[in-house]
């Protein structure tokens, strides 16, 4: 966040004057009021919102728009937001709650009511932006409590799985009530999920604690166990042995192996008899001519056989089944040194269902990430059928690699190995939650961000207007100058044809005509005439205007509304017709107005 | 009526000294003299608020005296539209075209506006 306009880092660390002060220059530079709606009022949004008005549980996109638009282009489209009259304090809270809303995905039962508190909440904030910088405001504490139960609620069977919904409603109806400026109503709102959410946690700790001790009490068996199916695989699989000693081994041998290992540890005296035989079953049986593999057998085969004797099976816990085995070997071997081949198939390993799948690689970095978690996290587990499951990590038992999650009550709902929590996870279909008490601060940071852009953009379009204003003011002022350039061409225009016209009349040698031209023209502004109409009447007018682009003379009543208008041959042929005469020829209006404010100055 | 004077206005200060009557030639009748102040001011045009309306399409000689400004201007004015003012209900607003009258001082006064336009933004 660096480069900031507003001072987003300090608001981040709590400072409200630096909020106080952000609001106010972004409020002030706001000029988002293009919008020819009527202007929301905050009150008349918390009625709608508690009204049983529709409430959009659907995901939106956060750039493009906010819980509070959604809502009101659900249900009153006529109405806007963000005016100038509008708080910008509404703005900010309505990000947070968008970015808390939009990526906390609460379960699909809980959303309308969450949806309903995020934009009650909202207004809250918007009437106390303190709040937004005091992390023990109470507030604060209203919404860390809620969206913990928010991130990790499932739908449970009977009356559990109601306990959160009801809850939530009966916390809306109280917020209908509720005043936004009392810390203590507010903390006695908090304080009920608070109890909510303990009490779910107690429950859910003490079925851990059992599910821990189960899932650990096997822990000392299967590894004992895995010692020796591990070690036999390694030897035998895919090795030739012949079918009944084959089946010996996989039905018999490795049991009663197991079973010793585990009462009496690694240690027991038939142990290390039996590695010896089963490391020559590794190659004895091999299908081969070569003289040199058979000299091998004839060194290595009779030993064994004298060897084999009932120190192989005295301490397992059914040995009457052994004696034929050992003679079964016996004559086996026996055959081998003769050079026989008996049937063999290979030996195929124990457990492998347990072993990592050969085709899929998983990346160390991805099993690390994975083995990252600790117990306590939360995961979104999401199915093929696009529904989702919240679960926290429970149980990880190292020395099996297995993870155990369960639900916010405590049950055990999934377990799943190392590696294939890792590929899920690399997959996607599994994502941590970030936990509840985190989200405020999260969406507040990104909510800070908005703002800044919106303050941007609000600089920029102002800047945009300035510039624009200016263009227009330079034309305008090029126009008034041509106005003006023209005119005085034009003037001097007339004066010229005025010069060539009187020229010509002199020429003409018409006396009169000149007279009665140059009394019109002498003619004030101001100057009053009488003109016999039409009818036969005199008419008493004012000369008003001698328009320079017409040559028109204009003629008004003493109030200054027009009664006629001529062109300077249409007056001189009235004057020859003793139609007009000149009564008077005014006084200028320039004289006349400098003696009225030499008169208001003497006052 | 709407206003139509479609071009950039300044909204400087200004007195302007409107004509309304001239007296009578008999002289039973006194000439009068308004006084008002410009909401803003155009080449083409000036809006000033008053008193008392004015008779729509009625030519008055104008006298305006623009603060900081020395000289003062006379043009011929023609009114164009009235309407109430939108704050004050005891009070017009006029708005008046310029008209290019040989006499007064038209050309000075676009010219002055010129200057204006180019200053102090």
């Amino acid at each position: 966040m660096s480069n900031t306009i507003l001072p987003l880092k300090e608001i981040l660390h709590g400072n409200y004057k630096y909020l106080v002060d952000a609001l106010r220059e972004v409020a002030k530079q706001d000029d988002a009021s293009v919008s020819v709606h009527p202007t929301l009022k905050l009150d008349t949004l918390r009625t709608e919102v508690l009204a049983d008005t529709h409430v959009s549980p659907t995901d939106f996109p956060i750039d493009q728009t906010t819980i509070v638009q959604q809502f009101l282009t659900d249900n009153h489209p006529q109405l806007s937001i963000y005016d100038a009259e509008t708080p910008i304090a509404l703005f900010l809270s309505d990000h947070i709650f968008s970015y808390i809303f939009n990526y906390l995905k609460p379960h699909p039962e809980l959303t309308p009511h969450a949806y309903k508190l995020s934009l009650l909440l909202c207004l809250a904030f918007t009437r106390r932006p303190e709040a937004v910088c005091d992390k023990q405001h109470p507030l604060r504490n209203f919404v860390n409590q809620l969206l913990i139960l928010l991130n990790c609620w499932e739908h449970s069977p009977g009356k559990i799985g109601r306990a959160a919904p009801d809850l939530l409603k009966n916390i809306i109806d109280s917020v209908a009530t509720l005043d936004i400026q009392s810390n203590s109503a507010i903390s006695q709102q908090a304080n009920l999920i608070a109890a909510f959410n303990q009490q779910n946690s107690a429950r859910s700790e003490k079925l851990e604690q059992r599910l821990s001790e189960i899932e650990t009490a096997d822990i000392g068996i299967e590894v004992q166990q895995k010692k020796i199916s591990s070690w036999i695989n390694k030897k035998l699989n895919n090795k030739p042995i012949p079918s009944e000693i084959n089946a010996f081994i996989r039905n018999h041998l490795i049991g009663d192996l197991q079973y010793l290992m585990i009462h009496q540890g690694d240690q027991f005296p038939s142990w290390s008899k039996w590695q010896k035989l089963l490391h020559l079953f590794s190659w004895v049986f091999k299908q081969t001519d070569d003289d040199q593999f058979q000299t091998k057998l004839y060194n290595a085969l009779p030993a064994a056989i004298d060897e084999l004797n009932e120190s192989y099976y005295a301490d397992m816990q059914d040995p009457s089944i052994y004696p034929e085995f050992l003679t079964l070997i016996t004559h086996t071997f026996m055959g081998l040194i003769k050079g026989d081949k008996p049937k063999c198939e290979c030996f195929i390993g124990m457990d492998s269902s347990n072993e990592t799948d050969n085709n899929v690689v998983v990346k160390q970095v991805v099993i690390q990430d994975a083995s990252s978690f600790q117990t306590g996290d939360w995961f979104l587990f999401r199915n093929s059928d696009q529904t989702t499951l919240r679960a926290k990590l429970s149980v990880k038992i190292i020395e099996k690699g297995s993870l155990i999650f369960v639900n916010y009550l405590g049950r055990k709902i999934y377990q799943c190995s190392f590696e294939d929590f890792s590929l899920q996870l690399a997959a996607q279909t599994t994502e941590p939650l970030t936990p509840g008490s985190k989200w405020f601060t999260k969406s507040l940071h990104n909510a800070l961000k908005q703002l800044e852009i919106h303050h941007r953009r609000n600089l920029r379009r102002q800047q945009q207007n300035r510039d624009n204003k200016e263009s227009e003011r330079n034309q305008a002022a090029a126009k008034a100058k041509a106005e003006a350039h023209a005119l005085k061409q034009k003037e001097e225009q007339q004066k010229q044809e005025q010069y060539l016209a009187v020229q010509q009349r002199e020429s003409l040698s018409k006396a009169d005509l000149q007279q009665h031209q140059r009394s019109i023209e002498m003619l004030q502004v101001g100057a009053w005439v009488s003109i016999i109409n039409a009818d036969g009447e005199a008419q008493r007018s004012k000369l008003s205007v001698k328009l320079a682009s017409t040559k028109k003379y204009i003629f008004t009543d003493r109030l200054g509304q027009p009664v006629g208008d001529y062109y300077l041959n249409d007056l001189i042929d009235l004057i020859l017709a003793d139609r007009l005469t000149i009564i008077s020829n005014e006084e200028n209006f320039e004289n006349k107005l400098e003696k009225i404010v030499k008169g208001l100055r003497k006052d | 009526m709407s206003n139509k004077r479609q071009e950039f206005r300044l909204n400087n200060k200004a007195t302007v000294f409107i004509e309304v009557a001239s007296a009578s030639l008999d002289g039973s009748e006194s000439g009068e003299m308004l006084i008002s102040n410009s909401v803003d001011i155009s080449a083409n045009g000036l809006q000033i608020t008053t008193d008392r309306p004015l008779i729509v399409g009625a030519i008055h000689q104008t006298g305006i005296k623009i603060e900081n400004v020395t000289e003062r201007m006379y043009l011929t004015t023609q009114v164009r539209w009235v309407r109430d003012h939108e704050e004050n209900s005891d009070l017009f607003k006029i708005g008046l075209a310029v008209l290019d009258s040989e006499d007064g001082s038209v050309i000075s006064w676009k010219e002055l506006l010129h200057e204006k336009l180019l200053d102090d933004f």
